[in-house]
């Protein structure tokens, strides 16, 4: 009647040692976090494939990608994450215009964001720009300045997507400050 | 059958009946600037008070493209600064609404009046309806006339299109530190020539008006 554990699949951490790492994916202060804590996070556990920029890392350019992100560190530019979510930490400062799934903002952002699904601003959030999304949920106690379309966001978040490409870049010219 | 149940409308928020322990009234002034709203195609709304989400997933799912500018935060932010804004409305401190001539459909004011001085009042209201088309619905609330008691620092939360919720703002028993206590009559008197289609005194009160440019 109950599942034993063994039913419930392959181990995470064996199916993460079979799937080959984003060849794509170069840059050395990027990683692909397995399913345990993370050392620098502290109580922090990822869940498999979620990629986490981390708090020393600062990026000028595009990130594209067809992963979910965390973002801890520092991001000007563009960041188009095709049907993925992603979570904008609490020690994230972004200047980037976002186009994602779904969106957390937990940290700092300046830009205009785009959610095919979901924006939510949590209450120590920041965010200046506009908000183009079909659910949006700002909590009390968070920043906010902008407007908030919920209307066209469908259309306008495929319009935006059609043009991501499935794979982790970043545009020249990039500045890195130390490792992840 | 003298009354029958009703099922909450898709895209309003769900009664909060006070939870936060603020005091939930019904409000006509809230139904009238709402049911123009709702009426118009695409509107653009401008929020200018404390960022309520559910405030602005309200109208957002009306099919409004809100805009929220906090010119209560930005005002404490001018009145700290050492140096003047660059622009100032014509006869105050405030650098005014960075939008353009004739952008919305309505403006909720909710108590921002309350925060400047009664002499800069005339201007303030000018440059809100600088922003508003023709025909457009401003919303707003006072503080009550009488200072025989400080003003409680307050946020107003939308419970559905006809009940407002004024609850305690970010910190318990914290009171308006500035506050202009406007007299009905100017009140009435700021707002010419623009018609006033609603102005009445609230419980707690408070005055509520809504205005048609």
């Amino acid at each position: 009647m109950w599942k034993t554990k063994k039913d419930e699949g392959p181990d995470p951490i064996t199916k993460q040692e079979e799937t080959p790492s984003i060849p794509s994916f170069e840059n050395r202060n990027v990683s692909i976090i397995p399913p345990k804590t993370r050392p620098s996070g502290g109580k922090e556990v990822m869940s498999s494939g979620v990629i986490h920029i981390g708090k020393s890392v600062c990026v000028k350019g595009e990130i594209t990608g067809d992963e979910d992100l965390t973002i801890e560190g520092k991001v000007e530019g563009k960041i188009e994450l095709k049907n993925h979510n992603l979570v904008i930490g609490s020690c994230a400062q972004i200047r980037a215009e976002i186009a994602a799934k779904n969106i957390q903002i937990i940290g700092s952002v300046v830009g205009n964001v785009i959610g095919s699904e979901r924006v939510e601003i949590r209450e120590v959030g920041s965010l200046e720009g506009d908000i183009i999304a079909p659910r949006v949920n700002i909590m009390d106690g968070a920043h906010f300045k902008g407007a908030v379309d919920m209307a066209k966001a469908p259309a306008s978040a495929e319009k935006s997507f059609s043009k991501t490409e499935s794979k982790i870049s970043f545009g020249a010219p990039a500045t890195t400050e130390g490792t992840a | 059958m003298l009354w029958r149940k009703t099922e909450p409308t898709a895209g309003f928020a769900e009664p909060r009946g006070g939870e936060r322990g603020g005091l939930v009234h019904p409000s006509k002034a809230l139904r009238i600037f709402v049911s123009e709203i709702r009426d118009r195609t695409s509107p653009q709304l401008l929020d200018t008070g404390q960022v309520i989400g559910t405030n602005i997933e309200y109208f957002a799912r009306m099919g409004c493209k809100v805009f929220v500018h906090d010119v209560s935060a930005e005002r404490r932010a001018d009145l700290d600064a050492a140096e003047r804004p660059a622009r100032l409305v014509p006869g105050t401190r405030w650098s005014g609404l960075p939008y353009a001539d004739g952008q919305f459909d309505g403006i909720l004011a909710w108590d921002l009046l309350d925060y400047f001085r009664p002499e800069e009042v005339p201007a303030v209201i000018g440059e809100l309806f600088r922003v508003l088309k023709n025909d457009a619905l401003l919303f707003a609330l006072f503080c009550s006339e009488r200072a025989e008691r400080p003003e409680p620092s307050q946020r107003y939360r939308i419970v559905d299109s006809g009940m407002l919720e004024h609850e305690p703002g970010d910190k318990p028993n914290a009171v308006k530190v500035f506050v202009t206590r406007l007299k009905n009559r100017d009140i009435l008197d700021a707002f010419v020539p623009h018609r006033v289609l609603h102005f009445i005194m609230l419980k707690n009160r408070m005055r509520e008006i809504v205005v048609r440019k």
